[in-house]
């Protein structure tokens, strides 16, 4: 087998069938495709926008397979001024010029995209906005478009040319399971946790999930969530320096940039700022303030998710860069930590599974949500369990309880249980 | 010897055994009489009796044979995605219910985890099979339900059950089961509770199964055992000035004991009323608590909105050093 093939080149789904997440956005481009009739619909492109990985590129290619479609493609590593953009879409077209070959010949069969619309920028790619809208306008075939920032302003002309299709972070359940399947065609042992580690890490994007797994398992057999926890510390590290630059900052701006800088996500920033707070903010007073603001740029980052509203997100920005200077009482420190909230996931991960089915069998019967009968039903049935077997079992036959969820809910008290059942 | 969880054995199966919530059953039975409802929201705490509601409220509709097969318990947390729900919904709303009552129900319980946009996917879907499936989404929070479901549905709220309606229960559970109960015992029970008889009754029937029979210290014992951890003590730890240590205990009952931000608020908004604390410094707690319980209500970070609340714990913890000192 060729290590240097990239997994996520070589297991990205060829068609949508095999696309997983984001059902949402993919029924909506189809049918939008499917406006595509006699003639080109009033919006003749979608701009497919969402964090990175999260299979935007993706979705177009597959779908231009299943449709048996040539696509014509161009990313931020091409040169993006106007008159590239035409002379390049042209050549692909058969060298002949934008406005005879693409616009009055009817060409079927054709779709394209152009890839990481972001990445133009003014300077180099001068005109290049200006030279897709006059792709879009003329267009004959279907256009896609994809940006990570759908509401920067600089795409605000080419907005109104678009259907817009929000693509979200994949949850970790769905990362979980490619990541399986995958190492099931590799031939790699790998626990659950390991995975579930490399999922949550990952925060919703795929393709860094399956970069993660190919490093880590590369000259590997067997994969442990241990193994996991080591790497994901190297990412700690680079961490940590923005950590630390941030709460040294000396100006605001400087507390932006080094959020900007490091290479975890805004919400991750947030738990870290949030875990380091009571180390580097020692008076009360001070620390009061510090969370006090945090706690507003939370309540922005909700207003800006919630009402699709990304607008917001730069006040998230700004009010948490507002927290190195917020003290009045000695210094910053060096003492800066990762977000916990990995690490306790991950190392309470078996119990936690065992714990959810017990929960969903509870909630079968129950009328309530596994999350809800681990809370509310769980503990009770753990003090059932560990002192009146006779209840205990009649309660477990009830229930429909395995030997293993009867042993984690009884504990010591297990043999008399179990020696009842049945 | 069938043993089954008392909160089942005790639901009640028709609108008339349901205790409290007057308003909400008044409104539920004059929908009954017209057999038409429309899109119903059902917000309020743990335990108040919003599936209890629509359960009593299908069973007398369709009647107890049909009830099953023209409603459909969905979980929100559980069925991963909208598209389950959806798949789910049109399976269910295709064929038609044969009775008299041209509808069916769809219940969907914790419709408050679904993210905005799975609610704004449901709320298509809500419309699309609006002439052959009413739904009811049950919420501990309508705040978190989008504005556009919310409008489309009637808003029930259910509050904490009365002292008086939940003794009246537990008693009445106590004699059909014959269980020995001492006056201080139940008192326990309704102090503990709170107005949540689902944790009332599993209280009653632990209590009654490690104890034989009903009394105050049956009661507490079971409350030691439940909850190993307090709200309380990552309270102290705050007010001491100990707020990384006070932080963790915070993890421990938000991860290991899947305790809510709610749930978490309400002990540390009872420790506060108990407190013996300066009557100015209860006010001031008591003003953040609100603020951080307005908050996590909005849909925000739990861990993050109560360690602040925490932070503000450890000031005056702080204040009151220094005022002590002066």
């Amino acid at each position: 087998m060729n290590s240097r093939v990239l997994w996520s080149e070589k297991y990205k789904p060829k068609t949508l069938r095999r696309v997983t997440g984001n059902q949402e956005a993919v029924r909506k481009i189809l049918n939008w495709l499917r406006m595509w009739g006699k003639e080109a619909p009033r919006k003749r492109a979608v701009l497919l926008c969402g964090p990175a990985g999260t299979g935007k590129t993706v979705v177009v290619e597959a779908i231009a397979n299943d449709y048996g479609c040539e696509l014509i493609e161009t990313n931020a590593s091409d040169f993006r001024r106007g008159e590239q953009i035409e002379r390049q879409i042209s050549r692909c077209l058969g060298h002949q010029t934008l406005d005879h070959g693409l616009y009055e010949s009817k060409v079927r069969g054709r779709m394209i995209l152009f890839d990481e619309v972001d990445g133009i920028c003014g300077g180099e790619d001068r005109g290049g906005i200006g030279a897709i809208i006059k792709v879009i306008r003329k267009a004959d075939c279907p256009v896609f478009l994809t940006v990570n920032d759908a509401w920067h302003p600089k795409l605000k002309t080419l907005r109104q040319h678009c259907v817009l299709v929000d693509f979200h972070r994949i949850q970790e359940l769905t990362i979980v399971s490619y990541l399986r399947e995958i190492c099931r065609a590799e031939k790699i042992e790998v626990s659950e946790d390991a995975l579930e580690s490399i999922a949550l890490n990952a925060d919703g994007d795929m393709r860094a999930a399956v970069n993660d797994l190919q490093v880590l398992a590369m000259g590997r057999r067997a994969l442990t969530a241990n193994d996991v926890s080591v790497y994901v510390r190297d990412e700690q590290v680079q961490t940590f320096d923005a950590l630390v630059r941030f709460f040294t900052a000396k100006t605001w701006v400087d507390a932006k940039k080094a959020m900007d800088e490091s290479t975890i996500g805004y919400e991750k920033m947030m738990l870290c700022i949030h875990e380091s707070l009571p180390y580097q903010f020692k008076d009360p007073e001070d620390l009061a303030r510090a969370y006090e603001l945090l706690s507003r740029a939370d309540i922005f980052l909700r207003r800006a998710k919630s009402g699709q509203a990304w607008k917001l997100l730069k006040y998230v920005f700004d009010l948490m860069a507002g927290i190195p200077f917020l003290r009045e009482h000695g210094y910053p420190t060096k003492r800066v930590l990762f977000s916990q909230k990995l690490k306790l996931m991950s190392s309470t991960g078996a119990r936690r599974r065992l714990e959810k089915e017990i929960g969903l069998l509870i909630g079968s019967k129950c009328h309530v949500s596994s999350r809800v009968a681990i809370r509310k039903y769980l503990p009770y049935l753990r003090v059932i369990f560990s002192r009146n077997a006779k209840v205990a079992a009649g309660l477990s036959e009830w229930f429909g309880m395995r030997e293993n969820m009867i042993q984690h809910l009884a504990g010591e008290n297990a043999g008399s249980v179990l020696s009842l059942v049945k | 010897m069938s043993e089954l969880m008392w909160t089942e054995k005790y639901r009640p199966r028709s609108l008339v055994d349901m205790v409290n919530q007057e308003h909400v059953v008044s409104r539920l039975r004059s929908m009954l009489k017209f057999k038409d409802i429309p899109h119903l929201l059902f917000a309020g705490p743990p335990g108040t009796g919003k599936t209890a509601a629509i359960l009593a409220f299908a069973r007398d509709l369709y009647g107890e044979e049909k009830y099953r097969e023209s409603c459909l318990e969905l979980n929100a947390s559980d069925s991963r995605g909208i598209d389950v729900i959806r798949t789910d919904v049109k399976n269910f709303a295709r064929t038609l219910s044969l009775g008299d009552v041209p509808f069916k129900i769809l219940i969907l319980d914790e419709a408050d985890s679904m993210t905005s946009d799975a609610q704004h996917a449901l709320r298509r879907t809500m419309e699309r099979f609006a002439r052959t499936c009413r739904f009811c989404l049950i919420c501990n929070y309508s705040g978190r339900i989008i504005q556009p479901i919310q409008s489309r549905c009637a808003l029930f709220r259910f509050t904490p059950l009365s002292r008086d309606d939940m003794a009246g229960r537990l008693l009445y559970i106590a004699e059909k089961e014959g269980l020995e109960v001492e006056d201080g015992g139940i008192e326990a029970i309704l102090e503990i509770a709170g107005g949540d008889m689902r944790g009332a009754i599993n209280t009653l029937q632990t209590a009654v199964a490690i104890g034989g029979k009903i009394t105050y210290d049956s009661v507490y014992s079971v409350v030691g055992r439940v909850k190993p951890t307090e709200a309380s003590d990552m309270v102290g730890l705050a007010l001491n000035g100990r707020f990384i240590e006070s932080r963790k205990k915070l993890r421990v009952l938000l991860i290991d004991e899947g305790f809510s931000g709610t749930d978490i608020l309400r002990q540390i908004h009872r420790f506060v009323l108990r407190s013996k604390l300066d009557e100015k410094w209860k006010v001031k707690l008591m003003e953040k608590i609100g603020e951080a319980d307005y908050r996590i209500v909005s849909g925000t970070d739990e861990e993050i909105q109560l360690s602040a609340l925490l932070a503000e714990f450890d000031l005056v913890g702080s204040e009151m050093g220094k005022e002590r000192s002066r």
